[in-house]
């Protein structure tokens, strides 16, 4: 009796600690949450009181705004091929560098080098440099006599050259497997070790489960993110050229600060949270089948 | 035996030249600023190679005392300010609220769970209008309370998901055999998965740390008086609609400001090398 | 075993809950001192004089104290929207005078400078305030520099392609002399403009052709399509005898046309720029080696469509606590010679007469930017109407030219969807 009583005064303990979410979460973020949704049903120019107009601008998105339907396909675009491939790269890099190397250090801050610069003014102006005509890229494939290609100018590939910007970011992601990777006991290696497994087997019934937390963490938040992101393509390519690189949090952005259409552009949000939600609760739900917890 | 040794060589000439090449990609954007800060500003926006073709020393000297008013030797301090308190504080929330969703079971934990990491799905955009309507009626404006109050509760969901995932990842045999020996639900946090949770903490450092460092927007969004302006803020301050600026000073400056990060990184990098060696396992 | 520790959780739970509330606002102790806020943008130079021009009105002003809000052009117009949003903006702000309308309108948040004696608007142009400074017959902003747009072209390369640098540079000249320049060598182009700088240069065609672009208070598009398709076939011509470099290429300047490697090293004859950016443009190089010349206007027509508008204005908050000694600073700031002298030219050339004879009789207007600034109104067009400015209505023309740039639609085809999408945005604002 007693051993039970114990253990439910032990799990009340976790709200406990959750609470300075809780607060957090009913002091700085329900007040927002809520009036953002709110301002989904108004017209709100950020000058005047907002002013009510229930579904308006939810039928509008859907019945007369060429641009949604756009950026949404751009978006979904963006976000199948920038996550996969950050993701992949960012995996086997951390594996990589997980073994005995030399310089490891030095290679670890190096790859990371892309997230730490960040969005700075540099990389907008470099990203030209690489990708225009006359760029780095088309100088060095015309030696193998490729013809020079406008990354960035033709529509049909500016997205993927945006793509790339984030995949090159993959750092955060590695810094994060490594992370996993490091913590996965060595005693449990060296166990299955004894029992005879070799290093394939090792790394595939053994690391890979252990981390699979991790690679999912980074699968939801590299996913939301990227239903999210427009800095890069904002700079770059302002969404061109003809809207082949607009991104839906570029569309968001120009119809609040641009149009001064608040409601619009939170109706628009919501919808997108709708999406990203949707997403997510369907990545929760296959976690049950390989994602491996240990409790 | 040969031919066992002769494929292990190959493996690692390749290895090593995969990561080379990548690193080379990597580092090249953070050569060229560091060269582009002994450029003239013309042959920033004409050269995409390495060396300045003649080495300009101005650009360090003047992006210093880049308004007259202050030198970036504040901003350096603000940033550190900022920064600094918002990282410790994410620190400590998102330790004991990731410890709180990931080792109890209590009413609601699915929904709570799923109500945080919605947070996170809104756009910055939309929310940041209420958002700064609030703070402005708090009266923390012009100060770096709209960042540090939200860490100290726990408000940046990342984090707190991040040390979910990665407590989980802590095997709970650990925990249970701390309980029978009657630990308290703080002592096994402190005693037993705080020491394990050492690369993630430290990726919740470092993380932070390069988002606040980096944060432009909404830093912009909430500071008015120049004085308190982190280094995002000011190494865009000379930036015009039409007069770019003096882009060399701007680069020069952005190389500067990088630095500490990369020291923080570097540092950092003792920690997840040192891994685990777990005690109590078989005990 | 929770017990005793629980108690120490809820002390941490309180002392969070207690420093939330503590950490709100230190308020102002009521001084002695007012203290006005002034926002502006800039770069170095704007900063550092108009931080001399509030530091010698702060020493003969010793009650007030002025906050200098001042940061780049990235975000400066959300920041301020927000500002507004949220109750919080400055007393003084600078802005760009197509805010104006959009700002005005909605709701009274901007003092009516006209109604006030305390501010001496003599040396401005009456027209000029009437029509960018004023909304419904109330002046809203004070004009702080002419602005206006002109095409500079670089004399060594019209040189080497053999034009005679005496050229008059008419729509038809720019085309039949343009083409040598590519002739010359497939690296160079007549004109340095891409997407945003063909959409200004067309507009003004169709202008010229139509006597109009849109009627905002009536909501009607004002040329036809014929006029449309006129432009249209003329801008195909810039594109069929690479006059300009393909969209595809010149795309990643757009709205940064000086920071084209191609303009840097030379390649280009010529652009469109704003006199504001005159310096930029030279880039270093003698102000010798340009010519400045009137974007071409076709014989007959009656507006040129040539802006000529003022560089920023400098408003006044409504809801601010201290709206007269903020005059008071507006006022010096604009008519005390000293401010006049500390400030110069770093929002263009002065719109008000008095400083520009100031600066004159001293010596300090900047020959270039003063000779940008009278090619410019030499040819300057009737202002344009409220709604052209619109950010919606500004993009359709973008997009539009966009499409055509990258061979989507004809010129006629262009023209037919220009006129739709304009009735179409025009009908829902």
């Amino acid at each position: 009796m007693k051993n039970i009583m114990k253990i439910h005064d032990f799990d009340k303990a976790g709200l406990i600690y959750i609470s300075p979410w809780i607060i957090g979460f009913l002091l700085l973020q329900l007040y927002p949450l809520l009036a953002t949704f709110f301002y989904s049903f108004t017209d709100f120019n950020l000058f005047t009181n907002p002013k009510m107009v229930g579904l308006n601008n939810f039928k509008k998105i859907f019945t007369q705004d060429p641009d949604f339907w756009n950026s949404m396909m751009v978006t979904f675009k963006y976000v199948l091929l920038a996550v996969p491939l950050k993701l992949t790269f960012a995996l086997l890099i951390a594996i990589i560098l997980n073994t005995k190397t030399k310089g490891i250090n030095f290679f670890r801050t190096i790859f990371y080098f892309p997230s730490i610069i960040g969005g700075s003014v540099a990389i907008s102006i470099l990203w030209r440099f690489l990708f225009m005509r006359k760029g780095i890229i088309n100088n060095v494939l015309a030696i193998i006599n490729i013809p020079p290609t406008d990354w960035l100018g033709d529509p049909k590939i500016a997205l993927f050259t945006v793509s790339l910007l984030s995949v090159w970011q993959f750092g955060s992601s590695m810094v994060l497997f490594l992370a996993g990777l490091k913590q996965i006991p060595s005693t449990l290696i060296e166990a299955s070790r004894i029992d005879g497994a070799g290093s394939f087997r090792i790394f595939f019934s053994v690391t890979i489960p252990m981390i699979t937390p991790i690679i999912f963490f980074n699968l939801v938040m590299q996913t939301i993110n990227a239903f999210q992101n427009f800095t890069g393509a904002f700079v770059i390519t302002q969404g061109g050229p003809m809207k082949a690189t607009y991104l839906y949090g570029i569309m968001l952005y120009n119809q609040g600060f641009q149009n001064f259409k608040m409601g619009y552009a939170s109706a628009l949000s919501w919808i997108l949270f709708l999406i990203i939600l949707t997403f997510t609760l369907i990545l929760f739900r296959s976690s049950e089948s390989w994602v491996h917890y240990d409790d | 035996m040969m031919i066992n040794m002769k494929l292990k060589n190959y493996n690692r000439i390749l290895k090593y030249i995969v990561l080379v090449l990548i690193a080379w990609v990597m580092i090249y954007p953070l050569l060229w600023m560091i060269g582009a800060s002994f450029k003239s500003n013309a042959e920033i926006y004409t050269s995409a190679s390495f060396f300045p073709k003649d080495i300009i020393m101005d650009a360090f000297k003047n992006g210093w005392n880049v308004s007259g008013q202050f030198t970036f030797g504040l901003f350096f301090i603000n940033t550190f300010k900022l920064v600094i308190p918002t990282v410790f504080f994410t620190v400590f929330s998102s330790v004991l609220v990731g410890y709180g969703f990931a080792r109890f079971r209590f009413p609601l934990k699915k929904i709570l769970l799923t109500l945080m990491i919605s947070t996170l799905m809104l756009p910055d955009t939309v929310v940041i209008i209420p958002r700064f309507i609030l703070f402005a009626k708090l009266g923390w404006l012009n100060s770096y309370l709209p960042f540090i109050m939200p860490a100290l509760v726990g408000a940046y969901p990342f984090f707190n998901f991040m040390m979910v995932q990665f407590i989980r990842g802590i095997p709970k045999e650990l925990d249970d055999s701390a309980k029978i020996d009657g630990c308290s639900s703080f002592r096994i946090l402190i005693s037993i998965l705080l020491p394990l949770c050492k690369p993630a903490i430290f990726s919740v450092i470092i993380f932070q740390s390069i988002w606040m460092w980096n944060d432009f927007f909404n830093v912009l969004i909430y500071i008015n008086s120049v004085r308190k302006f982190p280094i995002s803020l000011g190494l865009r301050m000379s930036m015009d609609v039409v007069t770019k600026g003096d882009l060399n000073q701007v680069m020069a400056m952005s190389v500067l400001s990088v630095v500490p990060l990369v020291i923080l990184f570097f540092m950092a990098q003792k920690y997840f090398v040192e891994g685990i060696t777990t005690k109590g396992l078989k005990g | 075993m929770l017990g005793r520790k629980k108690y120490l959780i809820l002390l941490v739970i309180f002392l969070m809950c207690a420093a939330f509330s503590f950490a709100g606002g230190q308020k102002d102790q009521a001084s002695q001192k007012t203290t006005l806020r002034f926002s502006w943008w800039g770069g170095e130079d704007r900063h550092n004089g108009t931080l001399a021009a509030i530091d010698l009105y702060e020493k003969t002003h010793p009650g007030i104290t002025i906050e200098a809000e001042y940061s780049g052009w990235d975000g400066y117009y959300q920041k301020l929207v927000t500002q507004i949003a949220g109750g919080t903006a400055p007393d003084i702000m600078q802005m760009s005078s197509e805010w104006l309308e959009d700002i005005s309108g909605k709701g009274d948040l901007l003092v009516n400078l006209g109604d006030r004696s305390d501010l001496d608007l003599s040396g401005f142009d009456e027209k000029f305030i009437s029509t960018y400074c004023s909304i419904d017959g109330n002046i809203l902003g004070v004009p702080t520099g002419i602005g206006g747009e002109l095409l500079i072209f670089y004399k060594p390369v019209l040189k080497s392609a053999g034009i005679p640098l005496d050229t008059e540079f008419t729509w038809e000249s720019i085309v039949d002399l343009g083409a040598k320049v590519h002739n010359q060598s497939s690296d160079r182009y007549m004109i340095n403009a891409s997407t945003s700088d063909l959409a200004y240069l067309l507009q003004k065609y169709i202008i010229q052709l139509s006597g109009g672009y849109i009627d905002g208070k009536n909501k009607k598009v004002l040329f036809s399509v014929n006029d449309a398709t006129k432009a249209f076939e003329y801008f195909q011509t810039w594109f069929d005898n690479n006059i300009v470099q393909p969209l595809a290429v010149s795309t990643l300047f757009d709205g940064d046309p000086v920071e084209n490697p191609d303009w840097i090293n030379g390649n280009f004859g010529g652009l469109r720029e704003w006199t504001s950016g005159i310096n930029k443009v030279a880039n270093g190089r003698p102000a010798d080696d340009f010519i400045l010349a009137s974007i071409p206007v076709l014989d007959g027509a009656e507006d040129s469509g040539i802006k000529v508008y003022p560089s920023q204005v400098i408003v006044v908050n409504s809801k601010s606590n201290n709206i007269d000694a903020a005059i008071d600073f507006v006022n010096y700031f604009f008519n005390d010679e000293d401010a006049i002298i500390a400030t110069q030219t770093i929002r263009g050339v002065p719109a008000s007469s008095i400083a520009r004879n100031i600066l004159k009789e001293n010596g300090l207007l900047d020959p270039m930017v003063e000779k940008a600034t009278s090619v410019s109104m030499a040819s300057m067009g009737k202002p344009f109407c409220s709604l052209q400015n619109n950010s919606e209505i500004k993009s359709i023309l973008k997009d539009v030219i966009e499409e055509f740039g990258y061979g989507k639609l004809t010129a006629k085809k262009a023209a037919e969807t220009l006129i739709l999408r304009l009735e179409s945005k025009l009908s829902e604002l």
